[in-house]
Formats: C-alpha cells, structure tokens, sequence
C-alpha cells in the first residue's frame, strides 16, 4: 500500500520513477523515444520530440520516465546534461528561456552550472547577457574544459591556439537534453524573434535536442512561416483504449495489494464496468489514475457511486482549469455544461445576453484551449463541451444528479456483456432493485418494439400496444428495458423498406409517450428516445450530421447502433474558423 | 540510424553529398558561392558537412542569419566571428575597433554592442572586420556559412527599410571584390531573387550577387537515396521482404529527396507497418492525401500568389496541365492552354517558365516543360483535384 500512496495524480514527476514505469500502458511510444534520445546524445543526429495531447493524456508522465531513464542510463550519462523546463514557469524571452535553461541545470548540476555565473550577467544589456549566457552554457557542455564559471573566466577572446581546442571541444559537447512542457506557451512568450534566435542557435551549435509536449498543435510548428515549421517529429498521444484503461487500473490495485479488484477486471463484467468509465473519460489516463485511488470491486460493480466519487474527485481539477477562463468563457462553459443537447452560437448568445459575434469569439477561444468542440451543421456550429465528465460535474453542481445517474445507468446497461445476469444492486430512484438485463433481453425487447411497427401501418395501433407495453414494463421496474430496446430497434430499421413519412409517425408515437410517461420530468426514457429521434432523423434524411444533436457520449451510441450515422471526419468547427 | 526528418543529421551520416562538397570548395578557391535548392532538399546539412570537412587551409564558420532583425546585429556577429580568427595583437589595432571606438560601440566580455544611435555605424564595423583579414597575413582563410540570407534581409527590410537591406548587399559585394583573403556562401529557404525583387520594386537597382558562383542542390543519386533507405530500414526495424526492393521502393517514392525518406521511413515505424512496396506506395499516398499535410507540401501552392503576383491564374493554368500531362509540355501548348482561358503573350509567359523553373516547380526537357519533381505532380493532381 506504501507505493499506492506515493502515487501522484496531477504531478507525475513526484511519484516515484519505478511505479510510473509500472503505470505507463503505452510501452511501444516510451521505446521509440527512447531509441531517439539514445541517438541524439551518443551521434551527431539530433532529434527534436513533440508530443501532442489534451490534459491529462499522460505527457507529464512520459516526460518524468524519459528524464529519468536518460538520468540514470550508465551509457548516457556521462554525455549528456538534462534540463527540465516545467510547465509552472514563464518563458517572456530568449534571454528568460537561457535562464530557465541554466537554472534548471543548476538545479540537476549545482557544480557546474553555478548561480553565481549567471548573476555576473545581471547588469548587463538583455542582447548581450543571452549571448554570454548561451557562451556560457556551452562552455559548461564541453566535458574538457575547467568547471570555472566566472563570466571573466570565459570572456576573454581565446588565444589562437585556444581556438583550436575550442573547435575539438565543441565536438566532443555533451548533448544538451532539453525537456519542455507545455512548448506553445514558451513559443508565445518568445514571439517570432524569439524563435529565431532559438532556432538559430539550434543550427549553430548541434549538441542540443529537444523533448517537448504540448496540449495541441499551434501556430510556431504548423505556421509555414514559422522557423520551426516542420522542424519536430510530432507524436500525437494516443487515449487509452479500454484494454489499456484496464490494464492500468489492473496494475495499480496490483500496487495496492487488492487482489479482489485484479480479479474482478479479467471478467467480462469488470471489463464492461471499465468500458463505461471509458466511455466518459473518452481513455483520458488522468481520470483513471483518479479513479484508482479509491476503486475497490464492490465500487467498480455499482459503477454509479464509483463514478459518482470520481466527479467529487475531479472537481477541484477542473475547477482549477475553469479559474484561469475569463468571466464570459466560464458562463459559456457552465452554459454547455447545463445543456442536455449541444447548442448553436445563437442559443448561447441568447442565453447569455452577448451577441452571437462575442459568443463566437470565446468559443473559438475556448475551442483552442481544447474546452470546447463544435460541429458545422448547415451555417450552425453545435457546440457542447469537449470533455464529457466536465459537463456531468457542472450538471451535478447544478442539482441535475438524477440526469447524470440516469446516464450512467443506461451505459451500465449497454455496455452489460451478453449472457451475463445479475448486475448490481441500482439506488437509482426511489426503489432498490435486483437488475436482470443483458443484452439477450434487450435484443428481444428489440424484437418485440419492432413487431409492433411491423403489424402494419396503423398509428392508432401502434400507439396503443406501445402504451400497454410501457405500462407492462413499467409495473416491474423495468422500464429501461423498453428504452435500449427501443434503441437498438434503429439497427433493425436500417434495411427497412418503410417510408420516411411512415418512420415520423413511428417518431412521434414514441415522443408522445415521453409526456405521458414522465409529465415532462426526468426519465429513464429521455436518453433513448433522444437517441431513437436521432435515429430515426438519420435514416429519414441519410444526413449523418443529425447526430450533431447529440452530446457526444450519446452520438457514440448512436455510431454503434447505426454506423453510417458517423460523419466521414468530426472536424472541429470553430478550430477550423480560427486558423482559417 | 533512425529516421530523423526535420532534425540535425551527423555529418556522418549525410550521405550522397560528398562531389557536391568537393565542387563547392573547389569553387571557393576561386569565388564566393550561392546555393540555391528547393526547400528540404538538404541544404544546411549540405554547408554542415562543408563545414565538418573543410579543406586545412579554411576555417569555417556557421551563422544563422534569420536570428538577426538589423544590420547592426549582423555587423557585430561578423566583428566577432573575424575576431576569433585573428591574433590577439591583431585583435588589440585593428580598424573594425577603431571604428567600434568612433561609434562609441563597446565591449563586454569579447562582446560587441554598437549603440543605438549609432547604429548608422555598421557600414565601417563590418567594413573594418573584413579589412581586418587583409592586413594581418594569417595562415587560413575564413569562409562565412550564413544561412537564411534572405529571411535576414526581409527582416531588415521590414525593420529598417528596404535601402539598408540594399544597403548591407553592397557593402558586401565590394568586400568580396576588395578582399580576396575571404569567402561567403549564402543559402537560404527562399530564392534571393525574391527578395531582390522586392528590393528592385521599391527602387532598389543593383546586381549584388552577380559576382557569385550559383550552384543548385539537387535530390540524391538513386544509389545513395536507396542507401540512405536501407540505412533508415534497418535502424527502425522495419522488416521489409527484400531489402534491397523496398529500399529502391523508397527512395523512387520520396523522388529521392532525403527529407522524404526520412519521413516515410518514421510514418512506417509509427503506423507499424513493413517496409514493403506496396506499403510504401500506399502510405505515401495517404500522405500526400493527408488533410494535415505532414509533408509540408501545401506551400507550393500557397506561395504562388505571393511569387507571382498578378499571374496566380496563369500559373495554376501551366501547372494544372503540366500536372496531367505525361509528356513534356511546349510553350506553344502551353500557351494555347492559357490563351484558351485569358488574354496571355509568349513572352509574359517565357517569362512565367523561367521564374517557376527557378523556384523549382519545372524544368526543361526536350523543347518543352515538365514538373521538376515526380511527387511534387502528384501531390499537385491530388490537391487540386484534377
């Protein structure tokens, strides 16, 4: 249990290099990487690394295990000097990227990179003191030379013979590993000029490799007319799949001792439970490192009080993230999160009393953060937020429980493997109840749903044997049956020779039913039949962008049920507007 | 050796470029050089082997221009560049310190500054650094490297005026033809002549590189780009069925570009698959195809409109048909094309070939014109669409 508690969820770099090497599932990127600062420290082929991803997709973590692997390899030790630039600090120049650099290599090499050699530059001019402190730094680099770090010691114009040596120092330098975080906020703080000198540096003296991350892709490496445009090998990460989300949580309750758990993941029933946490999380590795703290077996098989506690845990995260948005950006984002459906610009504009061009504004703004996602239909861009936990926090900070746990509920069912029976104990609503479904059962509620459309085109008929059958499932608590029956109905229409005219009656006695089922309010009904509407609209129209309607954990439902309802690519509406 | 595109290759490992080397020195006996290539081809790993390998009787020494936004910035550089070379007695009287001096420059630590309202004074620094070379007889003599030449003069012409710009050309050019002790090769990822075209434009009349050797970089020798493929093959493990087949593959699919074959080689490991034809052919063109445009292509078109400006649509014309065509094209097709679609003369579009033949887009061939590059065509059929 000691390595448990030692395991820390928003800063890698202080847990223990062992347990991180343990936790990190994506074994096939750590080697490559590996293999490439390999070559840049011990050849003259430097390679410059930037691996992009959203928050909390592990960069942190790949960063520590990198640091520490080349830190404690016997090859490359001895040539090489790491300095680690973390995502805390503020790069405003290259003269303050040059400091930054010394600073953290003082911290590794306190003998050789002295603060005293960097204070002699205090006084002077900022273009004079960056070119004595990339001199200096240098001249640290060089394994030969003396460690005197005086500026005296190394300003004075060498002697011709000193000169030459010089040049055979120069290549024989110790590679200098240069560790970045968050490398889009370094290259805004440089500005262009900046860049330039960093790049020219770079080309000047070929002893330096850089390792960077960064939440996306930005102006500075995609720009053509940037100076690093196409200079790094970009490496997008990868979210973990669910096998990978089990493995790791696997690997954590091995840490932990908890035998129990370990078991119950190499079950078709564990794994399921993971695939719903997946299904949210969207393979995000933080909120599984999250969820690992406290999941037990019995939590994992509730599931609900399990994610539940996850959300109470990943509050204050995402309180953290929202504190840095300006006033406006955080009413957006708390007007998405309280949405049940993605909004147009003008819906939030109205909503917010802003004109639609100011919302539009923020929203690309917040799109650019990685916040916020939106999807062009027609002239519209529906936009919801990107991060589906983020909006069920917001939801259950707005009193909106019961919808979140309706939610859960119904992908607990979902992902429910086939055969399987008794599932857990549910305290949803008022009534405890023994679960029975499977995926056996829904397919015959399926069935039956869709004799009913099938005994003839008679609204009245359909309408009433759909009311009886509500009714029926209804007295024993089973009424959720009806709605992923109903759902996964859609696959049974796919190939259906029904007009489109003939489905909008179908549509509508269901949504009729909504009103008379739950007098408006919250139901175990509402997500299906929001996904039967959408359903129904695709195969009405064939136009894959009413899925767009959909909030994205539902929209992925509804791919699975019918998957010529995915749109070719999901690009990014309003990332598109911004870089066009 | 692992693939590596877009990053510092050893000079070990620079493969193909050894005659082209040992012509750019044997011209720097005789006079300074321009290089000129297509982006990627492998210009700065072409002057850093020139620069590994320098023959005994040169030093060498390797600047990145772009860094520098005024000519004063770049009067210093060269002031400390010619310092290092020169005796320390040299160094103590010289006229590039006497003109420092005359400036009210100073020096800190073996740094020069020139101040501000000096700056006027870069004319005698860099002037007095070069002279410098001249009077002490110094067993070497010192070779500028100065790469990206002509972002550094789009940066004083944004900064300083297109004059200064002009400006630093000229003293240059009678340095060059004043001092015979010292040489220079610019490079640089946009052709000078665009840059001294927008020179001329705001008055600009001289000729300041005539003087200069012009020598192209060109794609490897098939042998030495199926060498390098084999080499990237092996280091990322790639596991093709014949080696020596899917090296070959690779180097025809990259028109033996290095940059390229760097990158097919690590899109390979990263996508995990084998080196073989037909995964080469396919990937290359998911590449070509990509909307993200990982190989950088996009800027062939992009920067038409600012190359040829008032002629975008004939030029899309030429290079639309020269996309499709399979046979080189002559400029009396050519010109049907165009005139099919717009009033155009021979000449304007003589005129038109030339500059896209030196920006790299076609070449002569036979008496008539033709995509320069192979996959340059087809990435254009694809992007366009045609």
């Amino acid at each position: 249990m000691s390595n448990f508690s030692s395991l820390s969820r928003f800063t890698p770099s202080r847990t223990s290099p062992q347990v991180l090497r343990k936790l990190f599932v994506q074994r096939a990127l750590v080697i490559d990487s590996q293999e490439r600062i390999r070559e840049s420290v011990l050849t003259g082929n430097k390679h410059h690394l930037l691996f992009v991803g959203p928050r909390g997709f592990g960069k942190t973590h790949l960063m520590s295990l990198l640091v520490d692997w080349a830190d404690r390899h016997p090859t490359l030790r001895e040539h090489v000097r790491i300095a680690w630039l973390n995502e805390d600090d503020t790069t405003s120049s290259w003269l303050k990227l040059l400091l930054r650099l010394h600073d953290a290599l003082g911290k590794k090499y306190p003998t050789e990179f002295t603060a005293a050699s960097r204070e002699a530059f205090a006084e002077l001019p900022a273009q004079q003191a960056a070119e004595q402190m990339s001199r200096l730094i240098l001249k640290q680099l060089a394994p030969s030379e003396s460690t005197e770090t005086s500026p005296e010691a190394i300003s004075p114009r060498p002697k011709r013979s000193r000169r030459r040596r010089r040049v055979t120092k120069v290549a024989t330098s110790r590679t200098l590993l240069v560790f970045v975080e968050n490398l889009d906020a370094v290259f805004e703080g440089l500005g262009l000029e900046g860049q330039q000198r960093l790049r020219a540096f770079l080309q000047e003296h070929s002893i330096v490799s850089l390792v960077a991350t960064s939440t996306r892709l930005f102006g500075g490496v995609q720009s053509r007319k940037s100076p690093f445009f196409g200079f790094f090998q970009i490496e997008h990460l990868q979210p973990l799949t669910v096998e990978q989300a089990t493995q790791l949580l696997s690997q954590i309750a091995a840490l932990r001792q908890d035998q129990a758990l370990v078991s119950f993941l190499t079950t078709p029933v564990g794994r399921s439970r993971v695939r719903v946490i997946h299904h949210l999380a969207g393979g995000n590795h933080r909120v599984f490192v999250s969820l690992s703290q406290f999941l037990t077996k019995p939590l994992l098989d509730e599931l609900v009080p399990a994610l539940e506690r996850l959300l109470d845990e990943l509050t204050p995260y995402f309180q953290e993230r929202l504190r840095w948005l300006s006033a406006q950006q955080r009413e957006l984002v708390e007007a998405l999160g309280r949405a049940s459906r993605p909004l147009t610009v003008k819906e939030l504009a109205n909503q917010l009393f802003v004109t639609p061009q100011t919302a539009s504004s923020q929203l690309q703004k917040l799109s650019v953060f990685g916040t916020v996602r939106s999807h062009s239909r027609g002239r519209e861009s529906m936009c919801e937020l990107a991060e589906p936990l983020l909006r069920m926090i917001i939801a259950t900070k707005d009193n909106q429980l019961e919808s979140t746990r309706r939610l859960l509920e119904f992908l607990r069912l979902w992902f429910q493997p086939s055969g399987s029976s008794k599932i857990a104990e549910s305290k949803v609503g008022q009534t405890s109840r023994r679960r029975s479904q499977s995926r056996s059962t829904i397919g015959s509620m399926a069935e039956t749903i869709h004799g009913i459309l099938q005994s003839g085109w008679d609204v009245n008929q359909w309408r009433k044997q759909v009311s009886q059958l509500l009714a029926r499932r209804s007295q024993v608590h089973e009424l959720s049956d009806v709605g992923h029956g109903l759902v996964r109905s859609l696959e049974l229409l796919r190939n259906s020779p029904l007009s489109s005219e003939a489905l909008e009656q179908w549509r509508k006695v269901w949504q009729d039913m909504r009103v008379s089922i739950s007098g408006g309010s919250e139901s175990e009904l509402n997500i299906p039949l929001r996904l039967f509407d959408a359903g129904i609209r695709f195969l009405q129209t064939h136009d894959p962008r009413v899925s767009f309607d959909l909030l994205s954990e539902q929209r992925l439902l509804l791919h699975e049920v019918l998957p010529e309802s995915k749109p070719a690519a999901e690009v990014n509406a309003l990332s598109r507007d911004v870089s066009g | 050796m692992k693939a590596n595109p877009g990053g510092q290759i050893d000079v070990t490992c620079i493969l193909g470029r050894d005659q082209v080397v040992r012509e750019a020195w044997d011209v720097l006996e005789r006079q300074s050089l321009v290089i000129a290539a297509e982006r990627r081809i492998g210009k700065t790993s072409v002057i850093r082997k020139m620069q590994a390998e320098a023959p005994g009787s040169w030093v060498a020494v390797l600047r990145d221009l772009e860094q520098f936004h005024s000519a004063a910035e770049f009067a210093e550089a060269v002031y400390q560049d010619v310092q290092q070379h020169l005796s320390l007695w040299k160094r103590n009287a010289n006229r590039a310190k006497k003109a420092l001096e005359a400036a009210g420059g100073i020096e800190i630590h073996g740094l020069l500054t020139l101040p501000k309202q000096s700056a006027s004074h870069w004319k005698s620094v860099l002037i007095g650094a070069i002279e410098d070379l001249g009077i002490e007889q110094v067993e070497k003599r010192l070779v500028f490297f100065w790469d990206e030449m002509p972002f550094m003069l789009e940066n004083l012409r944004q900064r300083e005026g297109g004059s200064v710009a002009g400006d630093v050309l000229d003293v240059l050019r009678s340095l060059r033809q004043a001092q015979g002790n010292f040489r220079m090769v610019l490079t640089g990822s946009i052709g000078l002549h665009h840059v001294l075209g927008r020179l001329r434009s705001a008055g600009y009349a001289n000729s300041p590189i005539n003087d200069m050797y012009e020598m192209e970089i060109t794609p490897l020798a098939p042998k030495d780009a199926a060498d390098l493929a084999q080499r990237l093959i092996q280091g990322e493990n790639l596991q093709p069925s014949r080696l020596t087949e899917s090296a070959e593959a690779m180097a025809v699919a990259a028109d033996y570009v290095p940059f390229y074959i760097h990158h097919i080689a690590r899109t390979l490991r990263q996508t995990g698959q084998r080196a073989d034809p037909p995964q080469i052919e396919a990937m290359v063109r998911d590449q070509l195809q990509d909307a993200r445009d990982p190989w950088e292509l996009q800027h062939y078109r992009d920067r038409i409109d600012t190359y040829y400006p008032g002629l975008t649509a004939v030029a899309l014309t030429v290079l639309d048909t020269l996309a499709l065509a399979t046979e080189p094209q002559s400029i009396d097709q050519l010109l049907a094309t165009v005139k099919s679609r717009q009033e155009f003369d021979r000449e304007s579009l003589l005129k038109l070939l030339k500059a896209l033949a030196m920006d790299h887009y076609v070449r002569r061939q036979g008496n008539g014109f033709a995509f320069r590059f192979p996959m340059i065509q087809q990435w254009w059929r694809l992007d366009r669409m045609l």
